[in-house]
């Protein structure tokens, strides 16, 4: 009996692992960047983009990085020039699209700066999907482009996948 | 058929005179006011018509007040915004910060400009920290912040609102996000509400309007500014 609800409480860890592994590669993350500011900002903003390669949806449900109490998901919503914040639960990534964060709409909010961040600094961040895997990618402190809406450099570099087991 | 059938009846007659009225008043209104006609490609960045400003008071660092008598003799850059706002402030400040950096390379044209950012979040933004957050972007941005009630009446007077929104459920009080205008104000050095620039915002886009206001200004600095 022991041996038998062992042998499927590993095979379920099994399966669990194997969609897990089977997830990550497929969400590709360009461009990581963390907005400077004033270093005693106690909250700052990261913007990156999602390329979902596969031919599955995934679901972004929770991001956390070391230097920060923690990390929500919001979308900055400006109407008639006034600019109010939003949080969101969960981002869909639907396959083969891109979908980017970006100044003045979606971003994710850094709460609770644990030390102070200045242009040049990386701020590691754990990206958790809805399947299980994570995904860790290190963004670079760096100042706002001229223009909210200008084009990043178009650097690739783009996230390395870590699995949960 | 009497003579009294050639004039025109008291309709018409009081139409005549409404009209008379009505021209005379602009008429006069135009000749008190010299009308600066803006070139079409800065209209978008001016109000209507310049907004005089009333007295006001406002908390910055080191407990000074800020006032209407700080407004005047130079020209002014308002954002309204709060250090809690990672995704709208730094950018919209950063371009403030970039536009003073433009404008320092024709100091003799387009010296005496000062920038205010001002904190609608008093609760969370005291005055010093205001004060090192602003000067981040530029040494001649100022922070201020004030009572609610201080905030509210000079916002009233600019023409834009702001909300604090109730924290999450489960969050701590100090925890909630605020809604802001995300516009940047122009003032010129008679207190006058002049300019606005709305996001996204550029800071050679915002120098390029600001010297041609300017120019305006100068050549209609004696009368009241109006546009059409
Ligand atoms: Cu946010």
């Amino acid at each position: 009996m022991d041996i038998v609800l062992r042998a499927l409480i590993s095979l379920s860890l099994w399966f669990f692992a194997a969609a897990a592994c089977a997830a990550s590669p497929e969400i590709r993350v360009l461009e990581p960047w963390v907005q400077a500011a004033p270093p005693n900002a106690k909250v700052l903003a990261a913007y990156l983009r999602f390329q979902n390669t596969g031919t599955r949806p995934h679901t972004l449900s929770a991001v956390s990085s070391p230097v920060f109490e923690r990390v929500e998901l919001h979308q900055t919503v400006l109407r008639e020039n006034m600019a109010g914040m939003q949080k969101v639960g969960e981002l869909r990534l639907p396959p083969k699209e891109t979908l980017a964060l970006k100044p003045g709409g979606l971003h994710l909010m850094l709460i609770g700066a644990k030390q102070a961040l200045r242009a040049g600094d990386v701020v590691p961040l754990t990206l958790s999907l809805k399947d299980g895997s994570t995904l860790s990618v290190d963004a670079i402190v760096r100042g706002a482009p001229a223009g909210a809406d200008q084009p990043h450099r178009d650097q690739n570099h783009s996230g390395h996948a870590s699995h949960a087991h | 058929m009497n003579w009294r059938s050639f004039l025109p009846s008291r309709r018409v007659l009081a139409l005549l005179i409404a009209v008379i009225a009505v021209t005379g008043y602009f008429g006069w209104r135009m000749s008190q006011n010299r009308v600066v006609r803006a070139p079409a490609e800065i209209e978008d960045y001016l109000f209507w018509q310049a907004k005089d400003l009333s007295e006001f008071q406002l908390l910055r660092a080191g407990n000074g007040s800020l006032g209407l008598k700080d407004l005047r003799g130079r020209w002014t850059f308002v954002f309204f915004g709060y250090t809690h706002c990672p995704d709208i402030c730094p950018v919209s400040l950063a371009v403030l910060g970039q536009a003073f950096r433009l404008i320092d390379q024709t100091p003799e044209r387009l010296g005496q400009t000062q920038g205010i950012f001002i904190s609608v979040d008093p609760g969370r933004d005291r005055p010093e920290a205001l004060a090192e957050y602003a000067a981040y972007f530029h040494p001649r941005l100022i922070g201020a912040t004030g009572s609610v009630a201080e905030l509210e009446a000079f916002s009233r007077q600019i023409g834009v609102f702001h909300a604090l929104e109730k924290p999450e459920s489960g969050k701590a009080a100090d925890d909630y996000l605020v809604t802001h205008s995300a516009t940047i104000f122009l003032i010129d050095p008679e207190a006058r509400l002049v300019g606005k620039f709305s996001p996204p915002q550029n800071a050679e886009e915002i120098v390029k309007a600001f010297s041609k206001i300017r120019a305006i200004h100068s050549e209609g600095a004696k009368s009241r500014w109006t546009l059409f």
